[in-house]
């Protein structure tokens, strides 16, 4: 997509209808501005740049353009994907629910990608997934993070995440932020403190057993 | 249209304070699909994934491999039985992880369930429909009604009238009367409503409105899909048919507008049918089982069914988009299609399932795919008959007699 042999990673996003997915990936103001559409699989592709301390990479965003679950994405926009965000509405606990459907569909095609799980909205009041109900991540070893899109809580922490995994550098930090559009809510600081605490609480408990089941 | 009367039904209990002894009422429509009255309370066991409270086992039991008993249900006279979640689609408040009585409901007498990812439906013995909810969209949350996006506790839909039998899909309902007529609402993006729905004009779908069709006996539902009987067992399908869930002939359409037959079942005689997330099943009157759709996690429980032209066993179709025989079942009674997975009631009494397994929602304990039907056992249903199975997203439920 660009000239320079800038390290460039195929990200796909993923997630029910309405978790908001696309207003995530156009937080980036660049990445948004240089999108590609492929009309041919109903994609658009955002070159999302981030500055690290090892250099810039390079996330090739695919968004799925209103084709969702219904359709079983379509292969293609599966294959060659190098890591991948699965995205939640918490305050839509279908949406959560999903998430293993999604995962199934993705690692049919990539088996073996860093994935990161990512519960959106969390500046809404009305959660409806709570912290403790979350756990899919820790049954297939995912990364899990709570964001805001639209408060840009946590925007870059999925992709530091990845761009480590995908680096191999643990070390890996941002040395500087790309362009994002300004807040339009800002969330809670205690609210996210209490999150963060059963979230803490619930990573410590054992994964639920069913010892008894006969 | 014709002045109709209103066909008494099978009675509906919810109350533990009533008698339990079945009563005797003459039905005038021999052929409608209402619950059968077990001679005695029957137990309610679930088992599958229930991270959003589905199993209603409580806030400590997310997760259950085999059969559980709910004991929170074993007071009452359960004739039906339905898979839940979000939303206000419980109707009502308070704690979500045990069973408890929906509010507002008290008057009318219940004689089905069905939910939607996010709604809930229910058929009285009057044959009025009653809802609460919302719909959702590709776009997130489309609403209720055109009046109102999320509704708290149960409302009669206006304009239907007589109705005998409802089915529903992800974010979609239909409604069949005693004339025979269907009627459809909900979201329409797939075609599942067997109409147009312009993008701009999306609030439309959320009335009812017939689909069409004449003389029918059923109604059946897939997520994104919907099917009809009619009165000669004859199957038909309209909405999404991206892996050949609707079964018809002219293979790749990816919608299928209206409703449509399908061709290739019309030498049996189809008893009922139903979808899950992008698979199909029907039930002949003779109790063998055809399945048609998506097929990567067994959905059709066919087994590994090997691509033209590979040697390969592991490699299998990612959809058949022809309606199959499926081996290795005896008599089955009756069908429930879960998202990924499918239970089989057989005429003994019973439990086959088959299909995704990670959720657990197959019942045997294990994570794998379950290829072919496989029998239900567990020590805690041992001996005892199922006399109702309804299978949901990710986990199951079956109404148990013990002998």
């Amino acid at each position: 997509m660009t000239t320079h042999s800038i390290p460039t990673f195929k990200l796909v996003v993923i997630g029910d209808g309405g978790t908001g997915k696309t207003t995530f990936i156009k937080r980036h103001l660049t990445g948004d501005f240089e999108k590609k559409y492929l009309a041919t699989i109903g994609v658009e592709v955002h070159p999302l740049e981030f500055y690290t301390n090892y250099g810039t990479i390079l996330f090739e965003t695919w968004d799925t353009v209103g084709q969702v679950r219904y359709c079983g994405l379509r292969d293609s926009y599966y294959i060659n994907g190098q890591c991948a965000i699965i995205m939640f509405d918490v305050t839509s606990r279908i949406s959560y629910k999903n998430v293993a459907n999604w995962y199934r569909d993705l690692t049919r095609i990539c088996s073996s990608i860093p994935i990161v799980l990512c519960g959106n909205k969390v500046d809404i009041k009305e959660r409806k997934v709570k912290p403790k109900a979350i756990d899919f991540h820790r049954k297939k070893d995912l990364q899990y993070y709570e964001i805001s899109a639209k408060s840009n809580y946590n925007y870059e922490k999925p992709f530091l995440w990845l761009a480590r995994k995908l680096v191999g550098r643990e070390d890996l930090v941002f040395v500087k932020m790309p362009a994002l559009a300004p807040a339009e809510v800002t969330v809670d600081a205690a609210l996210l403190r209490e999150y963060e605490t059963d979230f803490i609480e619930a990573t410590c408990m054992p994964l639920p057993q069913s010892d008894d089941d006969l | 249209m014709a002045p109709r009367k209103v066909t008494p039904s099978t009675p509906t209990k919810h109350r533990a304070d009533e008698d339990h002894a079945p009563r005797h009422r003459k039905r005038v429509v021999q052929h409608l699909p209402f619950a059968k009255i077990a001679s005695r309370p029957g137990q309610v066991f679930v088992f599958g994934t229930g991270d959003c409270a589905q199993l209603g086992l409580g806030e400590g039991t997310l997760l259950r491999k085999k059969p559980a008993n709910v004991a929170a249900l074993n007071e009452q006279h359960i004739v039906d039985i339905a898979a839940v979640n979000d939303q206000r689609t419980l109707g009502r408040s308070g704690d979500e992880y045990t069973p408890m009585p929906v509010e507002g409901l008290d008057d009318v007498k219940v004689v089905r369930v069905a939910c939607s990812d996010s709604l809930t439906v229910a058929l009285t013995d009057l044959g009025h429909v009653y809802t609460w909810g919302t719909f959702r969209s590709a776009e997130g949350i489309l609403g209720h009604s055109k009046e109102t996006e999320v509704q708290d506790n149960p409302t009669r839909v206006a304009g239907l009238e007589d109705i005998v039998d409802i089915a529903t899909g992800t974010d979609h309902v239909l409604a069949l009367d005693n004339t025979g007529l269907i009627y459809s609402w909900g979201n329409g993006q797939q075609m599942q409503l067997g109409r147009r729905i312009v993008a701009r004009r999306m609030l439309n779908g959320l009335t009812p409105e017939s689909v069409g069709a004449k003389n029918m006996t059923k109604v059946g539902a897939g997520s994104y899909h919907s099917f009809a009987i009619d009165k000669d067992g004859k199957a038909s399908a309209w909405g999404l048919n991206t892996y050949g869930q609707c079964g018809l002939d002219d293979a790749k359409v990816e919608n299928i507008p209206s409703v449509g037959p399908i061709k290739t079942l019309k030498d049996e005689h189809i008893v009922d049918i139903q979808g899950g997330e992008h698979h199909s099943i029907a039930l002949t009157k003779d109790g063998r089982l055809f399945g048609f759709g998506r097929s990567d996690s067994h959905q059709l429980g066919l087994g590994y069914t090997e691509l033209p032209g590979t040697e390969d066993t592991t490699s299998h179709k990612k959809a058949i988009r022809t309606p199959t025989l499926i081996p290795g079942l005896p008599p089955v009674d009756a069908i429930s299609v879960g998202g990924n997975h499918t239970l089989a009631l057989t005429r003994e009494g019973d439990v086959y399932a088959w299909g995704f397994g990670e959720m657990l929602a197959c019942g045997n304990g294990e994570e794998e795919d379950v290829e072919k039907p496989l029998k239900l056992t567990g020590q805690k249903i041992e001996g005892a008959k199922i006399v109702k199975v309804a299978a949901g997203g990710q986990h199951s439920v079956i109404l148990v007699v013990h002998a």
